[in-house]
Parts: C-alpha cells; structure tokens; sequence
C-alpha cells in the first residue's frame, strides 16, 4: 500500500486537522404536497449511513431535514460564514429531488421541500475563495443525491438566465450570496489556468449520483444504490485510497447495476480539484 | 450564459467557417467538431452551446478532452461524448 500523505504538498491537500472540518448533512424527506414531489422514503437510510461515515472520517457533522429551499440557502450561507482556519475540509451532502439546470460546470439543481429549487452552481458559490476566504485553497467537497424529481420534470429545464433574478430578490440579507459566476478567483492566484476564459472554480470537487437530468434509483428499504456504494467504498478503502480514485469505483459499481434490468445509472463527478485528496481513517 | 446568443454556431459548417483565415494550433475541423468556433481573438474558441471558452492551446491537446475538462457541464458536449467519457476526464488524476 502507498504511503498516506497527511501533510500539504505539491501532490497532495493537508488533511491533518482534528477534526478536519464541518460536514453539512441536507436530507429533504417529506415534500410539501402542493410541490407535486413524492417524500423520499429510503432517505434516512442514506442519511444515517453518511453521518457515520464522515463522523468515522472526523468531520463535524451536522443533518438538517426537510429545509425549503430558502432554509437551505440560509443552512449554506452559515457554513459558509464559519471560520474554517482551523480545519483542512469542507463537505456538503445533499438528499433531495432534482432537476435539470443548464450550467457549463456545475449543472443540475436540487428541490426544497417547498418545490423551488437551487442551482448547484449556487450550492458551489457559498463556499467558494470569494465568499469564504477561510476555505481558500482547501478542499470543498459536494455530494448530491438527487433523485429525479419524478415524472414532472423530466425534460424540465430553466437557463441560468432565467435562475438569476430570483436569486437575492426575496432572500434576506444573509441569504444574499453570488450571481452567477462560478468563479473561484482568489484561490486560483497560485495557480492561473491560461487555458479557460471563464474563471476557474478550484479545489471543488462536485460527485452527483446520476447525470443531472437522469433518473437515479432508490430503494425505499436499503437506501439509494449511490449513496450504499460510496459509503462502502469509503469504508472499505479510504485508508488507501484517494478520493478521485474511490469516486471512479463509485461511478464503475453503480453504473453496473441495473434497475429492472431496465435502465442504466451512471454517476457524475465534476471536478475542480488541483491534488489527490487523502480522508484521515482509524487505521 | 452564452447559449442563447450564439445559436448561430449551432451548425458544423458555420463553426468551420469561423476559422477560415485564421492560423490556429489546432485542426479546425477538429474543434468545430466538438462545438468550438473561433472567435477571431488569437487562438482563443467559444463552445456554441455552453458558452465556455480556451485559449492558449498546446498542438497535442484534444479538443473533446479540454472542452470535458474545462466545461464538463455542456449539454452538447454529454450528448455527443457521453457521460462516462466525461468522467474519464473528470477523474484522470491529478487533474491539472
Ligand atoms: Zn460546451
């Protein structure tokens, strides 16, 4: 096995710090009728399992259930007005429904209980360089469960044109975090990417369960087929492995099971990060 | 942003015919292939359908792959490549 860089280095993210960082838990189980969404029974399942794992990884985990979506932007903007100097990580897990959002980065979006929904670009921003400078540098990670959203939004897509507006109108001040742009300017100076015209976000790294768009299987009795893989997978191999490597397992797994024989699902990974990221485990 | 605004380099021919004159490192067919059209500035493209733009490109690079690498969330570029290409490039490590 490979020796286990804790240490910052030119390969690797520092990942010494006890504990490591805060861990945001979103589980959106019971959805208001009027938004037509089913409730998620299977979620808390998903749930539990993940709050062990990262609690087992020495993050400060915290589970919000049943937030609407400006709740969640108010869950969000708090973690990112928290002083992370002390920690090397940042993590936010969200269990909900999804939609399809056009985005060149960070596609898709995710429902509140309430049926309105937020971009994931927007869920990136809140912890980005600009809007927290005490994650600069470090690596925020984002794992999206996203369900389909059911037979209403198949297709359904809005433009970021479109989503824009809404964004700070009727948010309270503290709610009130960035437009459009997923830049990440202030932590990409040690670093420039020549190659992009847009701004380059950096060290985010977003893992959804399936294509924004596509259906993503869960079971009501053992949970969703994405967050069971990924919580073995950890389990049984962050201690060698890093996380890029873990999510290519992840996407292999899931994508050879099959529902009904029927259909495909085929994990995302959209990632932003510039080294090889190493969880702390026991052993 | 820029979906809307170039739907006229929706079509292979018109992207090609972005670079007619213009002296690129990159084999124009090849980037209008995968939804680049030249912009007339340098070596700098636009993909048509996420807006997302490159420049400075090295003679080795692969058009499909940088536009998987730099945008992986256009729409034109999942149709025609695929998700699990996508994440190949995503996942190759350490990226970047
Ligand atoms: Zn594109």
């Amino acid at each position: 096995t490979r020796p286990r860089p804790r240490r910052d280095s030119i390969q690797c993210y520092k990942m010494d710090a006890s504990p490591c960082g805060h861990c945001l838990i979103i589980n959106n189980v019971e959805f208001d009728p009027r938004s037509e969404l089913s409730n998620r029974t299977g979620s808390n399942i998903d749930c539990d399992k993940l709050e062990r794992r990262f609690k087992a990884l020495n993050f400060i985990v915290e589970v919000k259930a049943n937030l609407k979506q400006r709740q969640i932007k108010h869950q969000l903007s708090a973690l990112s007005k928290k002083d992370h100097s002390q920690f090397d990580c940042c993590v936010v897990i969200m269990l909900s429904h999804g939609t399809e959002v056009s985005h060149s980065r960070f596609p898709g979006a995710v429902y509140g209980v309430d049926g309105q929904h937020i971009p994931v670009q927007y869920i990136t921003n809140y912890l980005n360089g600009q809007h927290c400078p005490s994650l600069q540098g470090k690596p925020k990670l984002f794992f999206i469960q996203a369900c389909g959203g059911g037979e209403k939004d198949t297709g359904f897509e809005v433009s970021p044109d479109e989503v824009e507006p809404s964004f700070g109108g009727e948010d309270d001040q503290t709610d009130a975090i960035p437009m459009s742009s997923s830049s990440d300017s202030l932590s990409m100076s040690d670093e420039p990417d020549a190659r992009a015209t847009l701004p380059t976000p950096s060290d985010i790294l977003v893992s959804y369960s399936t294509f924004p768009g596509y259906v993503s299987w869960r079971d009501t009795q053992s949970g969703s087929w994405y967050v069971e893989t990924l919580d073995r997978i950890l389990e049984e191999s962050a201690s060698i492995n890093d996380l890029v490597t873990m999510l290519m397992m992840v996407n292999h797994e899931v994508s050879q099971n099959s529902a009904k024989g029927l259909y495909k699902q085929m994990p995302g990974s959209f990632n932003f990060l510039r080294k090889l990221l190493y969880f702390q485990t026991q052993a | 942003q820029h979906a809307n605004t170039h739907v006229s380099m929706g079509s292979y021919e018109e992207r090609l015919d972005s670079f007619a004159g213009v002296q690129h490192p990159i084999d124009p067919e090849r980037l209008a292939r995968a939804g680049f059209y030249s912009t007339g500035t340098g070596d700098r493209v636009l993909c048509f359908c996420c807006g997302g733009g490159l420049k400075g490109w090295q003679p080795e690079e692969d058009p499909w792959e940088e536009h998987a690498k730099h945008y992986p969330g256009c729409r034109f570029l999942l149709e025609e490549k695929g998700q699990e290409f996508v994440n190949n490039v995503q996942l190759q490590d350490p990226q970047r």
